[in-house]
């Protein structure tokens, strides 16, 4: 082979090795690296952890620690079940002040932020409407009726918000008697965000978090960025997907997660505070946020808001990446997040709103 | 410069160089940007011993669980719960699962089924739903 053979087209050829230099790299085995993972049952879901690149001693003794921690939040903050949050809904409906209770208040405060953002569409002081809904039940089938259009009329007329909380110095008291916190839409991503933080006590850079298919994750997968699928929501398999570096949360509202069926009719659980029946114009939302108790909110807000309104509100609780799929099936997202999905099953209709910041 | 003369310019060594590696770039495309098929499914019970299920292996299998036995059949490198003592059977709903990273469960019977590649190329780290 001649010097001449390759002298015409000198700077096509260093393009040509750089480009297969770089496939080289990509072809590389991933080195080894420790990973932890376990499933276990808590907070209502499964919850999955992954820790990547830390020693197994250390991943043990940091899964144990958030073991209980999610132990700890399910017990206090189960909508149904007699603990803190219920001792807390009976002294609201009262009127009478009482002391601040602090494994509750945290939950209280950022969501009275986040529900006046949303401008009530997340609403965590309706627990009442969603038990006559029947949804403060392990099992649905037992449901056969939607409760009487009367029943939820007369709830509507004296619907609480999270701002009939009131705080006055070491006390606070309810001004609705038909207040009853349900953090259905909340507590999950709290409960991620305190794990989170717990395993970053640890030293533990690289991990996920998820809780029943709404997640955070801190770091990467070793030397790529977390690779998160999107479960299609009227098919099998996945139809999207996101990848994740640093410290982001993923969640997701859908209405094929809880419902009931009667007459044919579905009933899903993410009830508008509005009407008082199940929001109908969205079949599911993603939203990527810092912290998971924001995403957890904002994705049931946004689910609310439906493909009209969904923008507006957005905008107003500060989130950067949203996407809507419409009850027609049609996807509504911010151009942001549109340069991070990659669709894996063709979209009929894709709307790009306008920027979000 | 016209097109010949821009034809000019490269070899014949230049365009096999080049042919081969944009179908090595389309190749890698495929290769590493696509979901990941599972091969295999652990199964995690607390009533039983973890299950570890090639994907590649048609059959049912019986797994017992906290309220009774769940059915998981294996089709076509594809899992999905065929029975359950639960009373909604949203796991049967969820149909098959065929993803390197799904997970999917009976919760009522505490019965999770986690698809996993076990191959250096990289799946999902995770499915949310």
């Amino acid at each position: 082979m001649s010097l001449h053979f390759f002298s015409t087209s000198r700077f096509v050829n260093a393009l040509l090795l750089i480009a297969f230099l770089s496939l080289v790299g990509c072809s590389t085995e991933s080195k080894p690296v420790p990973k932890f993972q376990e499933t276990v049952f808590t907070m209502g879901t499964l919850v999955e952890v992954t820790i990547v690149g830390e020693e197994e001693q250390l991943a043990e003794q940091a899964y144990a620690a958030i073991l209980d921690d999610f132990n700890y939040m399910h017990n206090t903050w189960h909508p149904w079940q007699r603990n803190a949050l219920a001792r807390i809904n009976g002294l609201l409906k009262t009127g009478a002040p009482f002391s601040l209770a602090p494994s509750i208040l945290p939950l209280i405060t950022k969501s009275q932020t986040l529900s006046k953002q949303s401008q009530g569409l997340f609403n965590p002081a309706i627990g009442k409407l969603v038990k006559l809904w029947g949804f403060h039940q392990d099992n649905l089938d037992e449901i056969f009726e939607p409760p009487e259009d009367s029943e939820i009329k007369a709830l509507l007329k004296n619907l609480p918000k999270m701002s009939d909380i009131k705080f006055n110095n070491l006390t606070m008291s309810g001004s609705n008697e038909n207040i009853q916190l349900d953090f259905g839409g909340f507590a999950k991503g709290a409960a991620v965000d305190a794990t989170i933080e717990h395993l970053k006590e640890f030293g533990i850079q690289n991990a996920v978090i998820n809780a029943g298919g709404d997640l955070r994750a801190i770091g990467q997968h070793n030397d790529r960025p977390w690779r998160i699928g999107i479960r299609n929501p009227r098919a099998n398999g996945v139809f999207a997907a996101i990848d994740i570096t640093g410290d982001e949360s993923v969640f997701t509202s859908g209405d094929y997660e809880r419902y009931f069926e009667a007459d044919g009719k579905r009933y899903h659980h993410i009830i508008d505070p509005r009407t008082g029946y199940p929001a109908n114009n969205t079949r599911s939302v993603t939203v990527i946020h810092s912290d998971a108790a924001t995403a957890d909110a904002a994705a049931t807000a946004l689910f609310i808001a439906g493909p009209e309104q969904w923008h507006e509100i957005a905008k107003a609780m500060g989130i950067k990446y949203v996407m809507l799929v419409a009850s027609n099936g049609d996807v509504h997202m911010n151009p942001a997040m549109s340069k991070r999905i990659q669709f894996t099953v063709k979209q009929a209709v894709i709307n790009i709103s306008k920027p979000l910041q | 410069m016209n097109h010949s003369g821009l034809a000019s310019l490269f070899t014949i060594a230049d365009k096999i160089l080049f042919f081969f590696s944009a179908a090595l770039i389309i190749a890698s495309y495929f290769y590493f940007w696509q979901s990941t098929p599972a091969h295999y499914a652990v199964v995690k019970s607390p009533q039983q011993n973890a299950l570890f299920i090639d994907l590649n292996d048609p059959k049912v299998h019986n797994v017992k669980g906290h309220l009774g036995i769940s059915t998981l059949k294996v089709h076509d490198g594809q899992i999905r719960f065929t029975a359950s003592p639960c009373k909604n059977k949203i796991c049967i709903q969820s149909g098959w699962h065929q993803h390197g990273g799904a997970i999917t469960a009976c919760l009522p019977n505490r019965i999770s089924v986690q698809l996993t590649s076990q191959s250096s190329t990289p799946g999902y780290d995770a499915i949310i739903f």
